[in-house]
């Protein structure tokens, strides 16, 4: 059974601008998927469709086969987890504070309150801090970490939510080479070993390729390709990253040849 | 050498029609005010010797007598800025919250906070403290009361717009964990906002400290009363005392406030 059904979804911005076309979307249980698109495709709309951030302007989201509305919206985004290109932690508060808030939909409003966190969620949190290697940083602010660092948080406080998705927001778009591919080997571990569906959205062709189990093409807010990295052909990448008048980006043959 | 070789980066290289407009204006403004306020440049001249030797009274020595009768009143009018600010902050806080558009769980609430904030800032302070003292009398509680309602209306209003330009992004983090909106303000928006808050809050601390020193003026406390008094008796040796006073006073303020602040931030 699909783990996560886009019913004929499409969005349609205030100021006309249409960010996803009709679009019918199945994600299996326990895969790493990636969105694969060049900017202003729609990666980010469709991600954010799936844990509410973003209403679909027609059709609708299932995560299980429960339909996502107002009503029971922050009880499936409590299952969601999410990373974001810019990591969007709260730079003032310490690093283990940051993988705490994953733990806050559980959490009653008068220990949260009170920045009081039940022992099992500092357990939690304590676990998800080791998985992405930070145990001894818990203490620090976490605006004095590095990049790559400030995005391990960010996956730790996904994995404190203990969910079964992760959605992924241009994870690695603002890393240096080496810290993306801690972040990209870390987030396809915790694919393979806690069976965790990843959603991915990337603009590194190479990238999807090496760690996509299935790639979705989007070009201008339509699914242009939909299968695995190895049917990922010339002719595929020329549908994803051609342009209205037809062109192809320059740096884009360079990145095929590669 | 030209010296007619300039251009202003604008369509047409001069000034916008807007601009000259608002200047002509402004300046207008100006010359029609100087007739209303009776500016006289050869009055403000004349004024010099009188002023020097008004300032000559200055240069006595100190009434000492009155040197522990200052201190407690000193004290008093440093109480009464730091007693208003602190129950201020707990009035603000909530108020700015619901008067900040990001944070504000409704329209109708905000506005109506908004319009209660500026309500409560309309009339100077010392106003407020001649409606109170005539409330509940003479002495320092009608003058920390009229601090007290004209530093809410301030703080909330300051209050919301720091909350106001708090990182979307970080807030959007918290929201995606299925946090509720009293969870984010509490993990993301007010963490955020704090140095910005305790910068507004020591600028009121100060603020109130000097204002308090005034409202004696109206029988409400402090070191204002007696400022006035012996202005009116012509007791230089105490007006020494008290002006170079209160000047100490709010130099240490700053000074600590200054050190406080680096350390928040």
């Amino acid at each position: 059974m699909s783990l996560i059904q886009l019913d004929q979804v499409s969005k349609t911005y205030e100021n006309g601008v249409v960010a996803l076309q009709s679009t019918t979307l199945s994600l299996e249980a326990g895969t790493f998927n990636v969105i694969l698109g060049p900017s202003g495709a729609g990666k980010s709309t469709l991600l954010r469709m799936i844990n509410g951030l973003e209403t679909p302007t027609t059709g609708h989201v299932s995560i299980q086969g429960q339909r996502l509305t107002t009503n029971n919206l922050r009880r499936m985004r409590s299952r969601i987890g999410m990373v974001f290109q810019q990591f969007n932690l709260v730079g003032r508060l310490n690093v283990l504070t940051n993988v705490l808030t994953g733990c806050l939909y559980h959490l009653p409003w008068w220990l949260s309150m009170l920045y009081l966190f039940r022992p099992k969620d500092l357990e939690v949190a304590r676990w998800a801090l080791l998985r992405v290697g930070l145990t001894e940083k818990a203490w620090e602010r976490s605006d004095q970490l590095s990049g790559g660092q400030q995005q391990r948080v960010g996956v730790a406080r996904a994995l404190a939510q203990q969910p079964q998705v992760i959605l992924a927001d241009e994870p690695v778009a603002s890393l240096d080479p080496i810290s993306s591919e801690v972040i990209m080997d870390l987030l396809r571990e915790i694919c393979r070993q806690d069976g965790i569906t990843i959603v991915a959205s990337l603009h590194q062709v190479s990238l999807a390729a090496r760690y996509a189990d299935r790639v979705i093409g989007l070009n201008q807010g339509q699914v242009v390709f939909d299968g695995i990295p190895q049917d990922l052909l010339q002719e595929c990448l020329h549908s994803i990253y051609r342009r209205e008048d037809g062109s192809i980006d320059e740096s884009l043959e360079l990145e095929i040849t590669h | 050498m030209k010296v007619w070789n300039w251009r202003l980066p604008t369509r047409t290289g001069f000034p916008p029609w807007s601009w000259i407009l608002s200047l002509a204006i402004l300046l207008g403004f100006l010359i029609f005010t100087a007739f209303v306020v009776e500016f006289d440049l050869l009055r403000l001249l004349r004024s010099i010797s009188s002023l020097i030797n008004f300032l000559g009274y200055w240069v006595t020595t100190p009434d000492w007598d009155y040197f522990p009768q200052l201190v407690t009143k000193l004290w008093e009018t440093i109480e009464m800025g730091f007693v208003s600010t602190a129950i201020a902050i707990l009035f603000s806080l909530p108020l700015a919250i619901l008067a900040a558009q990001n944070t504000t769980p409704h329209p109708i609430l905000y506005h109506t906070t908004r319009n209660l904030l500026s309500l409560m800032r309309a009339l100077p302070d010392l106003v407020w403290a001649l409606v109170f003292v005539s409330a509940v009398g003479l002495g320092p509680l009608p003058g920390v009361m009229a601090l007290i309602f004209v530093t809410t209306g301030f703080l909330g209003k300051l209050f919301a717009e720091s909350i106001e330009v708090v990182d979307r992004q970080s807030v959007l983090g918290i929201t995606a964990t299925g946090a509720s909106k009293l969870q984010t303000l509490v993990f993301a928006v007010l963490p955020l906002a704090l140095p910005d808050l305790i910068g507004t809050i020591l600028y009121i601390l100060d603020h109130n400290v000097r204002s308090a020193t005034v409202l004696g003026l109206v029988g409400a406390g402090g070191i204002g009363y007696e400022l006035v008094m012996s202005m009116r008796l012509f007791n230089y040796g105490r007006l020494v005392l008290i002006g170079t006073a209160i000047y100490i006073i709010v130099t240490i303020l700053d000074r600590l406030s200054d050190k406080f602040r680096s350390r928040i931030i």
